[in-house]
């Protein structure tokens, strides 16, 4: 499993839950994230979720919504981040 | 795209919620009233940005004159900045809060009697019932309370067990626990004061928690949310 894996799943469930399912398919599919897989909705292939990808979500949700949107996730973010010794994007430091 | 309520809704005998429904924010604020004989009693008065189109939903359950009782879980802004504005309205009441947070509320420039919940027995009584409150220090407030009312068995909790929302609901759906961790680890100072301060609730009849921010978490979810809030690592954790 790519190591940015987990860091992708957690700002799914925290944007889902900020801003609706449907807000969120719409923005992580702009980026390229997401698969409609018969209905289900779920995170690309492991090897697309980069770190440069994860630099340009966060970018463009500070973008969309400022800075609230980073603190719904940042604190776990930066937890598993640590944990994993994983280089994060400046907007999350 | 957030749930829009023109009008008050009946939670439980004598109780209301009141919040505010024209704009979008994440930071969205919960009121409610109970209704009491010939009084009311406000819970959590609210933000002066939001006073006039809460008054109004008030307007729809009570003839605001009757609220003679202000009940402030906490001290910030989004809660009793409204204050001053109401005691213009209807003339100066009582407010109920804990010592440490009527301290700081009278900095709004309040003019009621401050009237602390520590030193009057943690209980309000009204015609149909008591109100108790429950002392949940540091959490996020050091004087931070929670209200219980026995007959409806409505628990309102103040920040506890609130979440952020823009896609914002009035009762939880799927997707509120991760709200509630959103909101909660942001404030909640340790995870060791959470869990010492849920165990004030342990074996509380609860049929819906009440929160100030996010939706209301009915019966079914109590447990979870509850669960949830005393697995969550917050706090002291972020720099571990």
């Amino acid at each position: 499993m790519n190591r940015y894996t987990d860091i992708f799943k957690i700002i799914y469930k925290r944007i889902r839950a900020l801003l609706g399912r449907d807000a969120v398919i719409e923005i992580f599919s702009e980026l390229d994230l997401v698969i409609n897989d018969s209905g289900k909705i779920k995170l690309v292939s492991a090897e697309h979720l980069t770190f440069e990808k994860l630099d340009q979500l966060v970018r463009e949700l500070h973008r969309k919504m400022g800075p609230l949107a980073l603190l719904a996730f940042k604190i776990p973010v930066k937890r598993k981040a640590r944990r994993k010794k994983l280089k994060l994007p400046d907007l999350l430091l | 795209m957030a749930e829009k309520y023109e009008a008050p809704v009946e939670l439980g005998d004598g109780v209301h919620w009141v919040g505010y429904t024209e704009t979008d924010s994440v930071f969205r604020t919960n009121a409610y009233i109970i209704t009491s004989g010939d009084e009311a009693a406000l819970i959590d008065a609210g933000s002066a940005v939001y006073f006039d189109s809460m008054s109004k939903q008030i307007e729809q359950i009570v003839d605001v004159t009757k609220i003679n009782y202000f009940i402030q879980h906490h001290q910030d802004p989004d809660l009793c900045a409204s204050l001053p504005l109401w005691e213009k309205k209807i003339g100066p009441r009582k407010i109920y809060a804990q010592t440490k947070a009527n301290i700081l509320i009278w900095h709004y420039g309040v003019t009621s009697e401050l009237v602390n919940v520590d030193d009057i027995g943690w209980e309000l009584k009204l015609a149909d019932r008591t109100l108790k409150f429950i002392f949940m220090p540091y959490m996020h407030s050091p004087g931070e309370i929670m209200t219980y009312d026995p007959k409806t068995k409505i628990l309102f909790s103040g920040d506890i067990f609130g979440g952020l929302s823009m896609d914002w609901n009035l009762y939880a759906n799927e997707y509120y626990m991760d709200a509630m961790e959103s909101f909660m680890e942001n404030y909640m100072p340790s995870s060791e004061i959470v869990n010492e301060n849920l165990k004030r609730i342990d074996g509380l009849e609860i049929s819906m928690i009440c929160p100030q921010h996010g939706s209301i978490i009915l019966k079914n979810d109590v447990d979870k949310a509850v669960k949830t809030l005393k697995e969550l690592e917050c706090g002291s954790y972020l720099y571990e």
